[in-house]
C-alpha cells in the first residue's frame, strides 16, 4: 500500500473539467435482413462465410465440441471431444453487429470460452434477431461477465505484412443465422 | 552503410548507420503499407475524422485531468469484479509483485505463457522471471521470433518489422519448429503446433492491458492472433500490466476508441478480437483464470502528469506515428535504443526517466509535423520535441548549436549582417565540414548577376 500512497500523492488532484459527452450512436433505421446482409458483406471481406445448417451437419464429421445452446439447436448433447483435439467449436452468439461483421460472445453456464478460441474452425448458430446495426448499440447491451468480440478470423501479419489466417485461434468461421 | 565522418551527428542517426540496410528496406515496406490501410480505412469508418480526433483528445484529457478519481474507480470497481489490485511505484516493485504472484500460483519452472505488451517490455520482466526460474514465453508471432532471436522488438505494434521471412524462417529451423520454409503461413502453422503445447501446460498467463474502464472495472486487450485471448483463458491465473494513464472512463467511449486504435495501428476496421474482462471465473462458469491480478504501474508516469509532457499520457499505443515518420522509417525503431521508438517514444521515453538519460531521442525529428497530424488522440508531437531539446540544451546535456548562435548573432543587426556578407566570402566557410558534405553530391552553382543590394540602392 506504500506505492499506492506514494501514487497518489504525486497525481494532481481529481474533478477540473467537465465530462464532455459521448455523441449518439446513429439511429438505426435498418431492417433485420438489410443488416444481416450488411453482416454477411463484412464477414466475408474479413475471411469468415455465412452459411445453413446442412452446412454444419457437414463439419460435424470432424471431431467436434458443443455449447449448451447450439446443442439444443442441433438435437446432440453438449461437450465432444476434449477442448484441445477439437477441430471444430459450435457456440451461440449474444449478437452481430452489421457495422462490422463482428459476433459478440459472452461466458456463462453452458458457454466455455475456449470453445471459440482453441479449434481451427468457429461455427456460430444464432436467431436472426441477435443482430444490431452498430457498434454503439451491442456495447450498450454488453452482460456483465467476460466478453470476446471476435471480428473475423484470426490472424497476424508479422512477417513481412502478409495476411495469415489461423495463427492461434480458428481460421474459418461459419456464420448460420436461423 | 558506414557512417561518414563530421561534426555533431546525434546518436540516433549514428546507430541508424550501424543497422543492416536489409532491416531498413523492411520496415520502411512495412511502413508505407500501413501508412496505406491507414488512410484507406480511416475516412470510411468516420464521417468526420478532424471531428472524431478532437474528441477523443478530449475524453483523454478529461481522464489526465480526472486519473485520481478515475483510478480510485477503477480500483473499487475491480475488487468488486474479483479482481486483485496491485500498485507499482516503479519497475522494480511491479517485477517484485509479478514475481510474489507467480510463486504463490505456481513452482518455479513452471511455463508462464506471455501475449504481447509494451508494460511488460518496458519493466522488463521476461529477463527477471526467467532468472527466477520460469520459462517464460512469448507467444505473439512477432514476439516468440524476438525472443528466439534474443532480439528486441523494433515497434511497438509490429515486432519483427525489421526482419525478412527467410530470417524468420531459419530462425524456426534453427530452433526445430520444423523444415526451413519462406511461407508466411507455413511459418505461423509451425508456431501455432510449437505454442498450443505451451498454452496446455502453461500454469500463469501475463498480459498489458488497452484500456481499462473505470465504470466497469473491465479490463479491455485487443489483438488479431488469438494469444492474448489464450493467455488470459488457458491458464490458471492471468496478471494484467497496465500503465497507469491506460483508462477510459466509460463502456460508451469505447466504440469510437477501438475503431480509432484499429484503423490507426494496421488500417483494420476492428481488430480479431477485443476482450473484456469482468475477472475470473464465476462459480458457474467451466473455464477462464480462477485469479486475476491487475498490477498499475507509475514509473514515472506521475511525474509527467505535473510536467510539459503530460498530452504524452493521452496515447493509446498504435504506432501510426512510428509508421508515418521519415525518421522512423529511415532507421528503424532499435536505433533509438529504448523500448519506446520513433516519435512517440522521442518523447514518452525522456518523459519517463528524465531528459538527462536520453538526452539525444528529441534530436531524431525533422519536426515535419507527419506524427501529429496521423495521432489519433491529437498528440502535439513536435511541439514537445521542440521543448525537449531546449530542456536538454538548457541543461547542458545536449549541445547547444554553434553555427546557429552565430548565424543569430549576425543575422539580428544590419551592420553586422552586412559586414558578414562582404567578410564571408573570403573567410574559411569553404572548408567547412559540412559544406563539404553537402557539395558531395551536388555542385554549388555560380554567382550570376550583380550584387542585390547595390542593385536595390541604385534604382529610381
Amino acid at each position: 500500500m506504500e506505492d499506492r500512497d506514494a501514487i497518489f500523492a504525486e497525481l494532481p488532484a481529481s474533478g477540473r473539467k467537465a465530462r464532455l459527452p459521448v455523441p449518439p450512436p446513429p439511429l438505426p433505421s435498418l431492417t433485420g435482413a438489410a443488416m444481416w446482409e450488411i453482416f454477411s458483406q463484412r464477414l466475408e471481406e474479413l475471411g469468415g462465410r455465412i452459411g445453413t445448417l446442412a452446412d454444419v451437419e457437414v463439419v460435424l464429421a470432424r471431431p467436434h465440441i458443443l455449447d449448451h445452446e447450439s446443442a439444443m439447436r442441433l438435437g446432440r448433447a453438449p461437450g465432444g471431444v476434449p477442448i484441445w483435439q477439437a477441430e471444430v467449436g459450435v457456440t451461440t452468439a449474444d449478437l452481430a453487429i452489421a457495422e462490422t461483421g463482428s459476433l459478440l460472445l459472452s461466458t456463462g453456464p453452458g458457454r466455455p470460452r475456449m470453445l471459440s478460441l482453441a479449434p481451427m474452425m468457429h461455427v456460430v448458430i444464432m436467431p436472426k434477431e441477435r443482430i444490431v446495426a452498430t457498434l454503439a448499440e451491442a456495447f450498450a447491451r454488453l452482460s456483465d461477465r467476460t466478453t470476446v468480440m471476435i471480428t473475423g478470423p484470426s490472424r497476424t501479419a508479422d512477417i513481412e505484412g502478409v495476411l495469415v489466417r489461423g495463427v492461434h485461434g480458428p481460421g474459418d468461421i461459419l456464420v448460420v443465422p436461423i | 552503410m558506414k557512417k561518414k565522418s563530421g561534426p555533431y551527428v546525434p546518436t540516433v542517426e549514428r546507430r541508424a548507420h550501424e543497422i543492416p540496410v536489409e532491416a531498413i528496406d523492411s520496415v520502411r515496406a512495412a511502413s508505407v503499407k500501413v501508412v496505406d490501410a491507414r488512410v484507406a480505412t480511416l475516412p470510411e469508418q468516420f464521417e468526420d475524422l478532424e471531428g472524431t480526433r478532437a474528441l477523443a483528445a478530449q475524453i483523454k484529457e478529461y481522464v489526465l485531468d480526472n486519473i485520481s478519481n478515475l483510478l480510485t474507480q477503477l480500483e473499487m470497481k475491480c475488487r468488486q469484479n474479483g479482481i486483485t489490485v496491485h500498485w507499482a511505484k516503479d519497475a522494480e516493485a511491479a517485477r517484485r509483485i509479478i514475481l510474489e504472484i507467480c510463486t504463490a500460483a505456481a513452482p518455479a519452472e513452471s511455463t508462464v505463457v506471455k501475449a504481447k505488451s509494451m508494460a511488460t517490455e518496458e519493466i522488463h520482466l521476461n529477463e527477471f522471471l526467467m532468472k527466477a526460474g520460469y520459462q517464460v514465453v512469448e507467444t505473439d508471432l512477432g514476439e516468440f521470433v524476438v525472443q528466439i532471436d534474443h532480439d528486441t522488438p523494433s515497434h511497438i505494434v509490429a515486432p519483427i518489422i525489421h526482419k525478412n521471412r527467410r530470417q524468420v524462417g531459419r530462425s524456426f529451423e534453427r530452433e526445430g519448429l520444423g523444415p526451413y520454409t519462406e511461407s508466411p503461413a507455413q511459418l505461423a502453422a509451425q508456431a501455432r503446433r510449437h505454442l498450443r503445447g505451451k498454452f496446455i501446460e502453461a500454469k500463469i498467463g501475463i498480459s498489458g492491458v488497452n484500456f481499462a474502464i473505470a465504470e466497469s472495472g473491465r479490463l479491455v486487450l485487443v489483438e488479431n492472433e488469438g494469444n492474448s485471448r489464450l493467455s488470459t483463458t488457458a491458464p490458471e491465473t492471468h496478471i494484467a500490466v497496465m500503465g497507469l494513464e491506460k483508462i477510459l472512463p466509460t463502456e460508451a467511449d469505447l466504440p469510437m476508441f477501438l475503431k480509432l486504435l484499429a484503423g490507426s495501428a494496421t488500417g483494420q476496421k476492428l481488430t480479431v478480437y477485443t476482450h473484456l474482462i469482468s475477472g475470473p471465473r464465476r462459480r458457474d462458469e467451466v473455464d477462464g483464470p480462477r485469479a486475476v491480478h491487475l498490477v498499475i504501474l507509475d514509473n514515472g508516469r506521475t511525474k509527467v502528469f505535473n510536467g510539459p509532457y503530460r498530452e504524452i499520457l493521452r496515447c493509446i499505443r498504435c504506432g501510426a506515428c512510428l509508421n508515418i515518420c521519415p525518421v522512423y522509417r529511415q532507421s528503424s525503431g532499435h536505433a533509438y535504443n529504448h523500448v519506446y521508438s520513433g516519435p512517440l517514444g522521442a518523447v514518452l521515453a525522456p518523459a519517463l526517466e528524465g531528459v538527462e538519460a536520453l538526452p539525444d531521442l528529441a534530436k531524431a525529428s525533422t519536426l515535419c509535423g507527419a506524427c501529429e497530424e496521423v495521432c489519433p488522440v491529437k498528440i502535439p508531437i513536435p511541439k514537445m520535441l521542440l521543448q525537449l531539446r531546449d530542456e536538454a540544451v538548457r541543461k547542458g546535456v545536449l549541445p547547444g548549436d554553434l553555427s546557429w548562435s552565430l548565424y543569430t548573432f549576425g543575422a539580428t543587426s544590419g551592420f553586422r549582417w552586412r559586414t558578414g556578407l562582404k567578410l564571408l566570402p573570403m573567410s574559411k566557410f569553404g572548408t567547412h565540414p559540412l559544406k563539404k558534405a553537402w557539395l558531395e553530391y551536388r555542385d554549388m552553382p555560380a554567382k550570376e548577376g550583380r550584387d542585390f543590394r547595390k542593385w536595390w540602392n541604385g534604382r529610381s
